[in-house]
């Protein structure tokens, strides 16, 4: 590639955030060339670093945050000499934009859309022109009624409206680069698709460079034109899309790769361990610690970019041209061993709860049916129908997925069945007893030994003050007051140890854990009451992606192990195919299919579930790669 | 607090970060060595813990880096510490003795301050030093009482009011029927009724003031009751007390301490108002209430105005001190706080 088709180039970029207690190197040294017109994913986990460097581009740092090292050059120029903040007027938003997190708290509520719009015109632009300027640019990102978006508040807009209206928005001051950070993560999968395909589209016929930052691999494949991916603070692997999914060099981009869900075939491959705090100096190669064929001069040096093609490098010694020779010369004929990159599980035996798969059921092993279940909130003409007759079965030690998009009514069935919302009409039976209505407290003492919850968010369903001893005792001291109190600590310390946590761990405070080790603790304190039926909702969508493979195959072994049966509750299909034996689909309240996991993704009959299917972004993930 | 960055030490420290991670293999031979599986180099000490303080540590820290707090915490300290071993103090006089010359037998009224009255004597000649540091017990009392008494009413039932959504109607109504009548007069009429006593002072202001505690404490726990870790403790059945101690108190704590320091000055001067209208403590029962309000009549008279000084001036330590602390409590205990 010829030097003037780059328009920005990040240099060496080091970024330091001042704390409490301490520094975050944010930024270990980013390089990173952004071209004219392409679209550039970078891909991370949260606290990678990615949000980091759209803001250092952006010159956008917060107060605690600097840059203590590198260049960003722009134009011939170093953006980071220009010390000004006046420097950068001239470029964010004309020559840069950002469209952040979260859209619809990006836009000020009490202004309407357009006077926001408007705004964002340079002021070359003449004043009478603005409005048919914006109402075109609303169209052009596919707002089917301008007129009336542009005088609309930013409240009447759904989530999908008004992520597009905030690219238009970006697009107002005809940037050469829009850097899009998450801008898909609080969507729903089928506007998920939608809004990629706009960033694709605007990026080819405006010509600026598209940087999307996101921790979803399959939305990188599906959008962009190269990869970037980021592993704690560095860009550990960058290049084509074909040559990061088909030809991947650094150990962190494999595994990454193995442990998503599409990619997981018959074994489990997954990820051990969570990614290393910033907070203290990483010798060697970040990843190595998670790695299990790690080298030793991981541990101590970090390893430099190696080219792979011209425009594929990875930060990985594997690649040193040194290597092969070392291992010839340690153990002759060993050259040619690969690396087995992330923990590979043999083949689980039989699949799990994939029972007889036609469906015909024998009336006994029915463990909870739900009969033509209505939900109703709020009271009058005002009131609205959440569920609107939903009947399933679920079968002793089956795990069963509902799949819908957000606001379908699968968490209100959830919850009638923990019996936080009543049932307006219609009933759910557990072992033939009904759950719903009035109950006696011994059928409430039993219902509450039986059927249990996990929690979408662990860190909003964890008390954030309280020692996980107590968190995970909680439910065994109300089940079980009988038992001393030393014997509950002692099975609380059992569940902790069965979801892979260490003892030592009963005695601190939720803070100190990450978000996949919170839901440990959050399986913990379920298992510890030993329930027969786990209502899991959403139970790894808040997890960071090399950490959801982990829960999930946890998950599965109690299954197993215990013959625990799942609710589980989600919108990621891909996930539910690794999990389920029969999945529900659910729209707008209502069973619209229910079949077999294999039956639904080779056969959908309904037509909603094929535009689920089809919003999947191509869970194949070379079919993605190649794409025109 | 946000660090500033230049200082020399913070950029020594970024300084050691780029340095210890930009090692590279010393010689083509070393890096040969080590391209071989496994580990080799010094095992990695993980930091246990990921986020820094607990809360209360972290609380602490931010409350003693402000100055006024030291300061405040230190007068009120010593301040209380004085006012309880005064009467055990050599040389002390008691406080309701009237202490009559030797030689003529008279009263010893309204002798300005000197060696032997460090404050000077009253109207009946009690020692006003012996009195202000008596009156200060006295107000403490009454102030800790109504402080503990208001909050602990006033968070049971604001917890109740808050999280039991059936409550909420009764207790509202309850609030606005109660909140409007004037809390002066209900704190007047009930100390009538119950004629003036320590007992039915602190009895009145607790009256007057508990349900406005609970609506503040309700507004908070609203603010909680939905949060999801409540509706994890509802699903494993924990009976409500538990919810309350464990997941509703540790999370209000910080303000219910706030309020306790705050209601602390406001319960002491209220004790001053009462007095000042004639319903306070008996005038054998000193206080600050009627300290001030005796020294209020003398006023006029330059010679007697010390009579008012005094009193007035232990009690402004004391209601500022308490005030600040709280406030700079308040700013402390909120983890956001720059």
């Amino acid at each position: 590639m010829a030097d003037h088709d780059i328009c920005l180039s990040v240099r060496d970029l080091h970024v330091v955030f001042a704390l409490d207690n301490g520094l975050l190197h944010a930024l270990r040294g980013v390089s990173l060339d952004i071209r004219k017109g392409e679209c550039l994913a970078v891909v991370g986990e949260s606290g990678s670093g990615k949000s980091v460097l759209c803001r250092s581009c952006m010159g956008l740092l917060p107060g605690n945050g600097r840059v203590v090292r590198g260049s960003l050059l722009y134009g011939g120029k170093d953006l980071l000499n220009s010390s000004l903040p006046r420097a950068y007027r001239g470029i964010r938003g004309k020559a840069m934009a950002l469209v952040m997190q979260n859209a619809s708290s990006s836009f000020n509520p009490v202004l309407t859309i357009g006077r926001q719009l408007t705004e964002a015109f340079s002021p070359s632009v003449p004043r009478r022109e603005r409005k048919q300027r914006a109402l075109s640019l609303l169209s052009e990102t596919g707002l089917g009624d301008p007129e009336k978006v542009f005088s609309c508040y930013p409240h009447e807009l759904s989530g999908g409206m008004c992520q597009r209206a905030l690219i238009a928005m970006a697009l107002a001051g005809n940037p050469e680069i829009i850097f899009f950070d998450e801008p898909t993560s609080s969507l729903d999968a089928i506007t998920q698709v939608r809004v990629l395909e706009l960033i694709r589209t605007l990026s080819r016929t405006h010509g600026h460079a598209s940087v999307l930052v996101t921790h979803d691999l399959s939305a990188a494949a599906f959008a962009a034109g190269r990869i970037a991916v980021m592993y704690a603070g560095q860009i550990v692997e960058e290049g084509l899309p074909g040559e990061i999914f088909h030809d991947g060099r650094h150990p962190y981009t494999r595994a990454l790769i193995a442990s998503h869900p599409a990619r997981m075939g018959d074994s489990f491959s997954y990820l051990t361990g969570t990614p290393p705090s910033c907070r203290h100096p990483i010798r060697g190669d970040a990843f190595a610690p998670r790695n299990p064929a790690a080298l030793a001069i991981d541990f101590l040096y970090a390893p430099p970019y190696f080219p792979v093609t011209p425009t594929h490098r990875a930060k990985t010694w594997l690649l040193d041209p040194r290597y092969p020779e070392a291992l010839s010369r340690l153990k002759p004929g060993h050259a040619a061993r690969t690396n087995p990159m992330a923990k590979s599980t043999p083949a689980l035996p039989a699949e799990p709860g994939k029972g007889n798969e036609n469906g015909s059921l024998s009336r006994d092993s029915v463990l909870l049916r739900v009969s033509d279940l209505h939900i109703r909130f709020g009271r009058g003409e005002r009131a609205t129908e959440a569920v609107k007759g939903v009947s399933f079965d679920l079968r002793e030690g089956e795990c069963l997925g509902l799949v819908g998009e957000s606001g379908s009514g699968k968490t209100s069935i959830a919850n009638a069945i923990l019996r936080l919302v009543p049932a307006a009409s219609g009933s759910i039976s557990y072992r033939g007893r009904r759950l719903d209505g009035r109950l006696s407290a011994a059928a409430r003492q039993y219902f509450l030994k039986e059927i249990q919850m996990v929690f979408q968010n662990p860190a909003a369903a964890i008390n954030p003050r309280a020692k996980v001893m107590d968190i995970v005792r909680e439910g065994l001291d109300n089940i079980h007051p009988e038992l001393p109190r030393k014997e509950r600590s002692r099975l609380a310390i059992q569940a902790l140890c069965d979801v892979g946590l260490k003892p030592e761990d009963a005695f601190r405070f939720p803070y100190s854990f990450s978000g996949g080790q919170l839901q440990r603790i959050g399986l913990a304190r379920v298992l510890v009451m030993s329930p027969s039926l786990i209502v899991a909702d959403e139970p790894v969508s808040s997890l960071d992606m090399s950490v959801r493979a982990q829960i999930m195959e946890l998950m599965l072994s109690l299954q197993e192990k215990r013959g625990i049966s799942f609710l589980l509750i989600s919108h990621d299909l891909a996930m539910m195919r690794r999990m389920c034996g029969r999945i529900a689909v659910i729209k707008d309240g209502q069973i619209v299919e229910m079949a077999s996991s294999a039956l639904i993704f080779e056969h959908p009959r309904h037509p909603y579930t094929r535009a689920l299917l089809a919003a999947m972004l191509n869970p194949d993930l070379e079919n993605a790669a190649v794409k025109p | 607090m946000k660090k500033t960055f230049g200082k020399s030490k913070t950029k020594a420290l970024i300084e050691a970060f780029l340095e210890e991670e930009a090692a590279s293999p010393a010689s083509n031979e070393e890096a040969l060595k080590l391209f071989v599986s496994g580990r080799s180099g010094p095992e990695e000490e993980l930091p246990l813990s990921r986020a820094g303080d607990s809360y209360w540590r972290g609380t602490l820290k931010r409350l003693i880096k402000k100055p006024e707090s030291i300061i405040t915490l230190g007068v009120l300290f010593s301040l209380i510490l004085f006012a309880c071993l005064q009467p055990f103090l050599p040389g002390q006089r008691s406080p309701v003795t009237i202490n009559n010359d030797p030689v003529t037998g008279l009263q010893l009224m309204n002798r300005r301050p000197d060696a032997s009255f460090w404050l000077g004597t009253n109207n009946i000649g009690q020692d006003l030093w012996a009195r202000i540091w008596a009156g200060t017990r006295t107000s403490l009392l009454i102030g800790l009482a109504v402080a503990f008494f208001r909050n602990a009413l006033g968070v049971l039932v604001g917890f109740a009011w808050g999280y039991i959504r059936r409550l909420d109607a009764f207790f509202t109504e309850l609030y606005n029927i109660l909140e409007n009548i004037p809390s002066m007069i209900l704190m007047m009429l009930s100390t009538y009724i119950l004629r003036p006593g320590m007992a039915s002072i602190i009895f009145s202001m607790c009256l007057a003031g508990w349900l406005g505690t609970a609506r503040f404490i309700r507004n908070q726990v609203i603010l909680l009751r939905n949060r999801q870790f409540n509706q994890a403790s509802r699903t494993m059945g924990t009976p409500l007390h538990r919810i309350f101690l464990k997941n509703l108190l540790p999370h209000t704590l910080s303000i219910i301490i706030l309020q306790f320091v705050l209601t602390i000055p406001s319960a002491i001067s209220g004790e001053v108002f009462l007095t000042y209208i004639g319903l306070g403590l008996p005038a054998d029962r000193p206080s600050l209430g009627n300290l001030i309000n005796t020294g209020r009549m003398l006023i006029m008279s330059r010679s007697l105005r010390y009579q008012f000084y005094y009193p007035c001036a232990v009690l402004s330590i004391i209601t500022v001190c308490f005030y600040v602390l709280g406030n700079a409590f308040a700013d402390a205990a909120d983890p956001q706080d720059p």
